[in-house]
């Protein structure tokens, strides 16, 4: 136990202080590239032997980045350009973006009329139409010109054997982050919400394989210990992010556990598995095209809210907490599917409003409490 | 006789409510200031007196709700002002499965299960309008108190419309409307249209099932509360005591 507390410990001081390790990667002579959401393909920036770092913004006011933005935006992408604008990103050789709804689309050219060069834009393209042949071909020839923006950024070249290694990395991390989830759900008297995060956080920021070793001999540690869930008020939470660490403090004061996660930048992040049997760089579109149930991805069938309900059900959750990030459109448009499919499997669900601008949370404190009581 | 006192610290007011053992209540305390101030203190007081009190240790236990719930650290428990008026409302209105619970500074519809336990809800969200705390903007735009908008409504010929759902620009337009000659009444009924669709549109998010119930506050403002029943096509059972629902459920959590 007292190894277990030790290593957390080292992952909250990691994930407290993302600005240390990025002057730690850049005192060991690498390059660093920003990786901002959703599902980027990081793994060719690790093939290009720099190091990928999360760039999701921060805790704070978008000051100098409400000149590129109308009041009414996602704070993601306020605070990601308020820290290009503000020097707090210096040192980053770039910085890569997805666009997968119009708010981070139109915010990709923000950060090029207001960062520009001082650290380039590597804007990854990626289909919608995920399942038809021109989708993939589309995925393939996108990535392919990632790549070669990534080289530039990252003065190194990808080939089929660094990026094979990559892949590799990236499957073993995102397959020990699955099991992380799991082993968290199950002991939350060991690993509370905010030390659970802690951990997910310093993947963003560290060298992957330093955070797959560290990951690892954390699961080993959980493993042999009995599971202490009893008494927690078991929750799964969706959403985007639940990086406000008023919420985080509040869950963690109340008593809840989460068992399971369904946010963008977890467990939705972990779900992908790349395949190790194909060309490497195809490989890595058909894991993009691959994916399905998320609300940021062109869904028909409307798979999501189902596999939100599923998840709680099989995760043996007592509630569906979903933390909805102001402003976002495609977590807005779900939002009343995913309340509809948990009530009709009978989950109690509860709806809180997040951003990275708001400090005071005393209407979600009423409403975790009420919230608890009912579970 | 054993007594138990609840507390209800919200934004704009300060209810206490004392209990004997059978859940009757036997005092109230009433201050129009909340939580940081001394209306807490004032109505406990208030209360106390009422019983013949003389201080909150003769209480047999105490449970504070409210936004400022926490700031009672000499109650025995603090329990979120969602259960306590879901807990009030279902003692006093029987059969109740929908509660509008209008207050200061938020708006929440909470669902009751046919055995009265609160079961789901719903809060306002991104801004004040649709609280009391529009209203009492309002009510200083025109120049008068918040009780009197109910009898102004009642002397409406027409509702002038109040398309903004932000409490500041509604009061840029009421201002408009004012400058231009829209008579007062028809204004104040535009407002409180304002207040019920917003509030219609949080009940169907949570779900309206009869009997519904209406606290807090607003709920003594019968014109407002009229418009909602024809909107929500229910009628809205309320009481003269609404605004201390949360003060007697959170005294009900005291006596267990």
């Amino acid at each position: 136990m007292a190894a277990i507390e030790t290593m957390l410990e080292t992952f909250k001081g990691i994930a407290s202080n993302p600005h240390a390790q990025l002057q730690k990667h850049l005192e060991a002579g690498k390059r660093v590239i920003g990786v901002g959401p959703y599902y980027a393909p990081e793994e060719l920036v690790y093939a290009a032997g720099a190091v990928p770092f999360g760039v999701w913004g921060c805790m704070g006011a978008p000051n100098e980045a409400r000149k590129y933005f109308p009041p009414f935006y996602c704070s993601i992408c306020q605070m990601t350009l308020e820290m290009g604008l503000t020097g707090k990103l210096e040192g980053l050789s770039g910085y890569m973006t997805t666009a997968l709804c119009d708010t981070q689309r139109a915010a990709s050219q923000n950060w090029r009329a207001g960062v520009g060069n001082a650290i380039p834009l590597i804007y990854v393209s990626q289909p919608q139409n995920r399942k038809a042949d021109f989708g993939r071909a589309y995925a393939v020839d996108s990535y392919a010109q990632v790549a070669h923006e990534v080289e530039e950024c990252a003065h190194g070249i990808i080939d089929d054997e660094n990026l094979g290694a990559a892949i590799r990395l990236y499957n073993e991390w995102r397959a020990a982050m699955r099991e992380f989830v799991e082993l968290a759900g199950a002991h939350p008297a060991e690993v509370g919400v905010r030390a659970r995060l802690a951990v997910i956080q310093a993947g963003y920021y560290m060298d992957k394989a330093e955070h797959l070793a560290m990951v690892r001999e954390l699961n080993e540690a959980l493993a042999q210990l009995p599971e202490s869930a009893n008494g927690f008020k078991r929750v799964v939470l969706s959403g985007i992010f639940e990086d406000i660490p008023a919420i985080v403090e509040m869950l963690d004061e109340m008593g809840y556990a989460v068992v399971a996660d369904d946010l963008a930048k977890e467990s939705r992040a972990f779900a992908m598995a790349v395949p190790e049997d194909e060309p490497p760089m195809e490989a890595l579109a058909e894991a993009w095209c691959a994916l399905d149930g998320d609300s940021l991805l062109y869904d028909p069938e409307k798979l999501h809210p189902k596999k939100v309900a599923d998840l709680a059900r099989a995760s043996q959750a007592q509630g569906v907490i979903l933390l909805l990030a102001k402003f976002c459109d495609p977590e807005e448009f779900d939002a009343p599917f995913v309340k509809a499919a948990c009530q009709e499997a009978g989950i109690p669900f509860l709806q809180i409003e997040v951003d990275q601008s708001t400090e005071t949370y005393e209407q979600a404190r009423t409403q975790l409490e009420a919230f608890g009581d009912l579970l | 006789m054993d007594l138990f006192l609840g507390i209800d610290v919200g934004s704009t007011a300060s209810k206490c409510v004392i209990v004997n053992a059978q859940g009757q209540v036997v005092a109230r305390g009433l201050h129009a200031t909340g939580a940081g101030t001394a209306g807490p203190r004032l109505c406990v007081e208030e209360a106390l007196r009422g019983i013949g009190l003389a201080s909150v240790e003769e209480v047999a236990s105490s449970c504070s709700t409210g936004y400022g719930r926490h700031l009672e650290a000499w109650t025995d428990k603090q329990v979120s002002e969602l259960s306590c008026h879901a807990k009030g409302a279902a003692k006093l209105f029987e059969g109740v499965r929908t509660v509008i619970d209008i207050g200061g500074q938020d708006a929440k519809v909470l669902s009751l299960s046919e055995d009265g336990k609160l079961v789901d809800f719903v809060m306002n969200d991104k801004c004040a309008a649709g609280t009391g705390r529009f209203l009492d903007v309002m009510a200083g735009v025109f120049g008068c108190g918040v009780s009197d908008l109910s009898e102004l409504d009642r002397e409406s010929t027409e509702v002038a419309p109040i398309s903004s759902t932000c409490t500041v620009f509604a009061e840029s337009e009421v201002i408009s409307k004012l400058a231009a000659g829209t008579p007062i009444p028809n204004i104040v009924a535009g407002v409180h249209e304002s207040v019920v669709e917003r509030t219609y549109g949080l009940a169907k998010r949570a779900g309206i099932k009869p009997v519904v119930a209406m606290t807090g506050g607003v709920a003594l403002n019968d014109a407002l509360r009229e418009r909602l029943e024809n909107r929500i096509g229910h009628p809205i059972a309320t009481t003269d005591d609404a605004q201390f629902v949360g003060a007697y459920g959170a005294a009900l959590f005291a006596l267990g």
